[in-house]
């Protein structure tokens, strides 16, 4: 469980999240946990950008965002936080505009580069949860020795094609991503195919599980790796296990 | 024995179908499967899944009846065992 403090809703605040505070087990105790929790969510692309954006209209309230480079015309298609009119313009700033316009009672903080070894630390220090949605395994890879380090769950997402995985891993309790794999992929690129719908699908699942982290409600996808193939829209889920020889996680799992 | 193979992610690209029956001899591990399934699809499948050396790469997930086996986990097939080959993939 995680050990967020709560912070008192003003009456607009509780007049916005009023349908959500309807839900069995949210409340106002739980729209206030949510208001007092932050997150990392590294990159606020295709992926992120979904996570981000549902996270600010369901009242985060501090949202960390790790993207670097400016929005491209092949951005457009999925990273649904960038406009149009903001081609040529940091991502970050398009990203940040995006959330306080839906929601400006939140705290988005914009950092302008991507996750890597300089800044993984403090990055990850900052939050309460962090949310992989990098194209990169290297950038994955220093998110899951941090979130280790620091006994932070990780809500790690990722999309190919029409497909997409989700899981949730938790210091101590679940395998971590180096146990899922354990070495770079050579044979991964940044660039693949891809539909903005199916990143924006998995992006809900992933806002959906900090969700319940923070208001301690339902069962998230801990020690499960749910593989979603919106082709046919057959949906799997599959037990991923820790591997004991793990040199990010074996030493601290009990 | 008959068992049922799944490719996910780049692997269906490779492959070129997403799932298909697989006829293998009785006393087959994981290594079996893959360097039978190398030789149907080539290269492109041997490289994403052997290393050079021959050895499995740790990056590729294989899930048998939907578990997750570990690095170098000895497994018996059966006939009807259900294995999926995952791809790494991620985000962007």
């Amino acid at each position: 469980m995680l050990n967020i403090t709560g912070r008192p809703l003003t009456d607009e605040e509780r007049a916005i999240y009023e349908w959500q505070m309807w839900v069995p087990g949210v409340g106002e105790a739980g729209q206030e946990l949510l208001k007092g929790a932050s997150v990392l969510i590294s990159r606020a692309g295709g992926l992120g950008g979904v996570v981000a954006y549902e996270l600010a209209a369901a009242g985060v309230g501090r949202i960390v965002l790790a993207h670097g480079g400016n929005v491209n015309h092949s951005d457009l298609n999925r990273q649904l936080l960038m406009t149009y009119d903001s081609l040529d313009t940091p991502r970050v700033e398009s990203a940040k505009k995006r959330l306080n316009e839906l929601n400006p009672f939140i705290e988005v903080v914009a950092v302008p580069e991507h996750v890597n070894e300089e800044n993984a630390e403090d990055l990850v220090g900052q939050v309460d949860i962090v949310i992989d949605c990098a194209p990169l395994f290297t950038e994955r890879f220093l998110m899951n020795r941090e979130s280790v380090r620091q006994n932070k769950p990780l809500i790690e997402c990722a999309m190919y094609d029409l497909e997409a995985q989700i899981t949730t891993f938790i210091p101590g309790q679940t395998p971590c991503l180096a146990c899922l794999h354990p070495e770079n992929p050579p044979a991964w690129k940044r660039k693949f195919p891809v539909f903005g719908a199916v990143s924006g699908t998995v992006g809900c699942l992933a806002a959906m599980e900090a969700i319940k982290l923070i208001t301690n409600i339902g069962t998230t996808l801990a020690g499960t790796l749910l593989l979603m193939d919106l082709r046919d829209m057959e949906f799997r889920r599959v037990s991923i296990s820790r591997n004991p020889e793990c040199p990010v996680c074996s030493s601290s799992v009990s | 024995m008959k068992i049922s193979v799944e490719y996910f992610g780049q692997l269906q690209h490779i492959t070129g179908i997403r799932n298909e029956s697989v006829e293998l001899a009785d006393g087959s591990v994981v290594n079996d499967l893959l360097n039978q399934l190398a030789q149907s699809y080539g290269d492109r499948f041997r490289e994403f899944v052997f290393n050079a050396d021959g050895s499995l790469r740790k990056s590729i997930p294989v899930v048998i009846n939907d578990r997750q086996i570990s690095y170098g986990e000895s497994v018996s097939f059966q006939d009807g065992t259900r294995v999926m080959i995952l791809s790494p993939i991620a985000g962007g």
